[in-house]
Parts: C-alpha cells; sequence; structure tokens
C-alpha cells in the first residue's frame, strides 16, 4: 500500500533523506529504528507532505498514486496518518470540535453524511476508554498544556477517530511511563486490521514486545542499513547501533 | 434603586441587576453604587464616558463596535475604581474606516482587580488605535490587560499600553498583553507597551507579539485533513476566541460568537 522508492529529501540545501526504499502491504507492521538525527522524524514527515521539505528525487506511492505532489490535507484524506514525535499545541482551538471537523472531513471525502456535535460524541465514548482518557480532555484546547504522555494519547486518540490504512507513528512511546505504553499498546492493537499498515519509529525494543512488528529496519544517515524481522530489535537492544555502523 | 437620566446613570448602593443595561452614546457618566453588582453593553459607544465603580462593586463593561464601511469612531472611557472592587471590560470591534479608543484606569482603592480584554479585527484599510493607561495610585491592586488584533489586507492597528505605578503604589500586580495576528504582506500591526514603575515591591509584565498564523500548527491541521482554508479560519478563530471565552455573561458572549463568525468568513 505504500511505496517508497529511492527517496531523496533535503532542507534548507542539507540533503537529509538519501536513497530511502521501503514497501509496506496492507495488514504489516514495520518498525524504523535507528540513532537521533538518522532521519526517521523527516522521513515521517516527507510522506504527510511538510512543506519545509524538498524532495530532490524518487517517489511515494500510496495505492499505486504517487503523492508527493499532494497536500497534506489531500494526503491525509486518502487515508495517510501521522502521529507527530512532537504534537503541536494549538490555543483556543477547541479539541472536539477539532476533532469532530476532522472526521467531517474524512466522512465528506469518503461521500459520507457529516455528523453533528451530539452524534460525534457517542462516538468518542468508546474510543476515549481505549486510550483511557477522560472526558475533559475533549474540553481543552488541543495539546495545550497536555503533558508528554497526554500529548502522545491524544495522537492515538487521532488515529483512532480518524481510522487512516496507513498510520505512521513518530516515537508514540517516547517519554511515556510503563502504564501509558501500555495504554498506547494496547489502543494500537485494538486498531490493527489486516487492510491497515502500521509504522513505528522508535528507539526501544520494549514497545516491540508489546505491538510485535513484522518488519524491522534501521536507519542510519538517511538510509536504511538493515532490515529483518523482529529478532532484529533484540539484537539491536543486545549490541546498540555500532556493529552496523 | 437606580436612578436613570440619559447621561447620568446612577446605581444605589447594594442593586443587584441581573440582566446587562444598555448604554448609549448619550450617557456621560455611570456610577456604581457601594456594592452594587451592575453590568453594561455598549453598542457602537462614541464619546466620553466616566465609570465609577465603589467599594466593594462588580461591574462587566462590553463594548461592542460594529459599524458601517465609511464611521469614524472615537470612543474615550475613564474608569475609576475603589476599594475591594472588581471591574471587567471587554471591547469588541469590528468594522468602521477609523476607530480611536482610549481607556483609561484610575485605580484608587487598594485590593481591586481591573481586566481590560479587547479583540479587534480589520479588514481593507481600516485603521484602529487603542491608547490604555493603567494608573495605580494605592498598594496592593491586580490588574490584566488582554488585547488582541487580527488585521488583514491592508489594514492597521496600533496598541499604546501605559502601566504607570506611582511610588505608593507597593505590591501591584500588573499584566499586560497585546497579541497581533497579521494575515497578509500589506497589513501592519504595531505594539508599545510601556511600563513606568516608580514602587520597588511590584510583580509587572508585559508580552507583545505580531506574527502570522503560524506553519507548524497549520500542517498539523493539514495532517487531520482539514483542508488549508478551514485550517486557517481555525487557527484565526481560535487567536480570537481566547479573548471571547473570558466574556462572563453568556447571552452576549454567544452575540459575540456568532458576530465573530460571521466577520471571519470575510477574511
Ligand atoms: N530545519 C533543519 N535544518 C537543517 N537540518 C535539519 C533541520 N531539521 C532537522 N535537521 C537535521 O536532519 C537530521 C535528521 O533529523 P530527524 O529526521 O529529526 O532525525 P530523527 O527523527 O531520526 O532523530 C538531523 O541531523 C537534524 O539535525
Ligand atoms: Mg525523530
Amino acid at each position: 500500500m505504500l511505496e517508497i522508492k529511492n527517496l531523496h529529501a533535503k532542507i534548507n540545501d542539507t540533503p537529509i533523506l538519501k536513497g530511502i526504499s521501503l514497501t509496506i502491504k496492507p495488514g504489516e507492521v514495520h518498525a524504523i529504528m535507528g540513532p537521533n538525527g538518522s532521519g526517521k522524524s523527516t522521513l515521517s514527515k516527507v510522506i504527510s507532505g511538510h512543506p519545509a521539505y524538498d524532495v530532490t528525487s524518487g517517489e511515494v506511492l500510496f495505492e499505486g498514486q504517487n503523492i508527493l505532489e499532494l497536500d497534506p490535507d489531500v494526503r491525509a484524506r486518502l487515508g495517510l496518518f501521522l502521529a507527530f514525535q512532537y504534537p503541536v499545541e494549538i490555543p483556543g482551538v477547541h479539541n472536539a470540535g477539532f476533532l469532530r471537523m476532522a472526521y467531517n472531513a474524512r466522512r465528506k471525502e469518503n461521500g459520507q453524511e457529516e455528523v453533528d456535535p451530539m452524534e460525534f460524541d457517542e462516538l468518542i465514548r468508546s474510543k476515549l476508554n481505549l486510550v483511557e482518557m477522560e472526558p475533559d480532555f475533549l474540553e481543552r484546547a488541543v495539546n495545550q498544556g497536555f503533558s508528554g504522555g497526554e500529548k502522545k494519547r491524544n495522537e492515538i486518540l487521532q488515529m483512532l477517530v480518524l481510522e487512516p490504512k496507513l498510520a505512521f507513528l513518530d516515537e508514540t512511546d517516547s517519554g511515556l511511563d510503563i502504564d501509558a505504553l501500555r495504554i498506547v499498546s494496547k489502543a494500537v492493537n485494538a486498531y490493527k486490521k489486516p487492510e491497515v499498515g502500521i509504522v513505528l519509529v522508535t528507539h526501544y525494543q520494549r514497545l516491540l514486545n508489546y505491538i510485535v512488528p513484522d518488519v524491522v529496519h534501521v536507519m542510519a544517515n538517511g538510509v536504511i542499513i538493515k532490515s529483518g524481522d523482529k529478532s532484529l530489535a533484540l539484537a539491536l537492544e543486545e549490541k546498540g547501533y555500532e556493529w552496523l555502523l | 434603586m437606580a436612578t436613570l437620566s440619559k447621561t447620568i446613570l446612577t446605581f444605589e448602593p447594594g442593586v443587584m441587576i441581573n440582566t446587562p443595561i444598555q448604554v448609549t452614546s448619550e450617557t456621560t457618566q455611570i456610577q456604581v453604587g457601594k456594592g452594587a453588582h451592575v453590568d453594561f453593553e455598549l453598542l457602537n459607544y462614541q464619546g466620553s464616558l466616566l465609570v465609577e465603580v465603589g467599594d466593594n462593586a462588580r461591574c462587566t463593561l462590553l463594548s461592542n463596535t460594529h459599524c458601517g464601511p465609511q464611521t469614524h469612531h472615537a470612543e474615550t472611557i475613564r474608569i475609576i475604581t475603589h476599594t475591594h472592587s472588581h471591574f471587567q471590560g471587554f471591547w469588541f470591534s469590528e468594522g468602521g474606516a477609523e476607530t480611536q479608543r482610549t481607556l483609561t484606569v484610575d485605580v484608587q482603592g487598594e485590593h481591586a482587580l481591573i481586566k481590560l480584554n479587547g479583540l479587534a479585527i480589520l479588514n481593507t484599510t481600516q485603521t484602529h488605535t487603542t491608547h490604555t493607561f493603567m494608573n495605580h495610585h494605592v498598594p496592593n491592586c491586580e490588574t490584566h490587560q488582554f488585547f488582541k488584533h487580527i488585521v488583514a489586507n491592508e489594514a492597521q492597528c496600533e496598541f499604546n499600553g501605559l502601566v504607570y505605578v506611582n511610588e505608593i503604589a507597593q505590591k501591584t500586580d500588573s499584566y499586560q498583553a497585546n497579541h497581533n495576528l497579521v494575515l497578509s504582506d500589506n497589513a501592519r500591526a504595531i505594539s508599545r507597551p510601556q511600563l513606568k514603575i516608580f514602587a520597588d515591591d511590584v510583580k509587572c509584565s508585559h508580552g507583545a507579539t505580531v506574527g502570522q498564523l503560524d506553519e507548524e500548527q497549520l500542517f498539523y491541521l493539514k495532517t487531520r485533513g482539514l483542508p488549508l482554508a478551514q485550517a486557517r479560519s481555525i487557527l484565526i478563530s481560535g487567536f480570537a476566541e481566547e479573548i471571547i471565552d473570558r466574556i462572563p455573561l453568556e447571552g452576549l458572549r454567544k452575540n459575540i460568537f456568532l458576530q465573530l463568525k460571521k466577520q471571519l468568513e470575510t477574511l
């Protein structure tokens, strides 16, 4: 469903991605690991269409369509989702209202009727339960004053509401205590289904104990230097990245 | 209980009035007696008004200006606050060719709490100038100012805020903020917050920002499937709602909110 072919990208004339190739099939869970600064977040931003990055060569096909020329919102409505490593705070914007507008944008795209606040309220309750968030989260401004863990759970809540075909979760486990990690993993596992692809960007094997990947990739200096099965993550945990570099 | 003449509105000590009193430009003075609790709504108020808030009195004033495109609007309001009084003011404006607003607060009684809030939405070639003068004559008062402007097209706004703390006014706690959202290359916002402090044991701060819509916030909204126009309007209205959410009078808050939504559609 997602095919990345020899992707090169730069920011402010600094090349960051230097030839990434990666294929994700429906139902698969991929993990991308690698040292800080290797370009993992850059990859997720390029795939979701951040304007600061220039793609210098390569292709990104989503369900066969080259998405690199599409605006970020169009990509999102096609079913691509990015959980941010650093979710953005938006003062003054009501979380529930924002979620409902995003949900309705997706419905409109699919030719479905928009839902009103009452209907949305029904729908969101079960999802809130999954990420173990209190309803008063919805009454606050988007991510404003949320703790690190709350922000990450809010990202997962958005994923559950928007029901993407491909979810790219950028370090959703960083900064989570063990309880929050368990909650987030449970929600992601509950969302896993045969038609959905999931990419987990992480530093830690511990997340992969909860969400078991089909493929593990190691990224360094803008390229994927090794791919393997879940045993690769265990080897990295034991030996670090040094032996691969 | 209340003596109502056209030019001077007097509220006797202790009166409680639940619905906001409409004030027209003919009124030049409002006297809120000791312990009274009265709220006011000013619609397109032009001219000079003195509001005196007595000991322990509570008063919310909401001034709503939305006039025709040719109008030149001038509003001068002076507020005198006494001991343990609580005054909250909201100035909401849109429309009009030119608006000049001067707000002076003479903080004359200790332990008063004063909050001034403003929101202006400017389009086309409109200009809007606010002067505030928060003058602390006594110790132990808390004063807040929170003004926001949205400027589109070739509109211009200016905020000049002076917080003045006299030597005697120890333990003053004063905050002044002015945030400007500039939506086009030809729009302009000028912010001049000033502090003049002659007492040594005070807590005073100010913050001013002039900026465009935040690219990272826009990107975040877009990645959730919201088209650019909708993402922009969500951010602009979020910027404005931070002020509107503070209006304690529910009916008026709802009206202002609807007015804002309509106005934002034109940006
Ligand atoms: N705005 C920028 N200008 C220049 N270099 C940048 C910018 N943003 C990120 N980088 C660089 O890109 C590299 C990859 O960053 P990133 O994708 O965040 O890595 P990771 O997520 O793997 O830790 C880093 O070396 C970082 O310093
Ligand atoms: Mg990163």
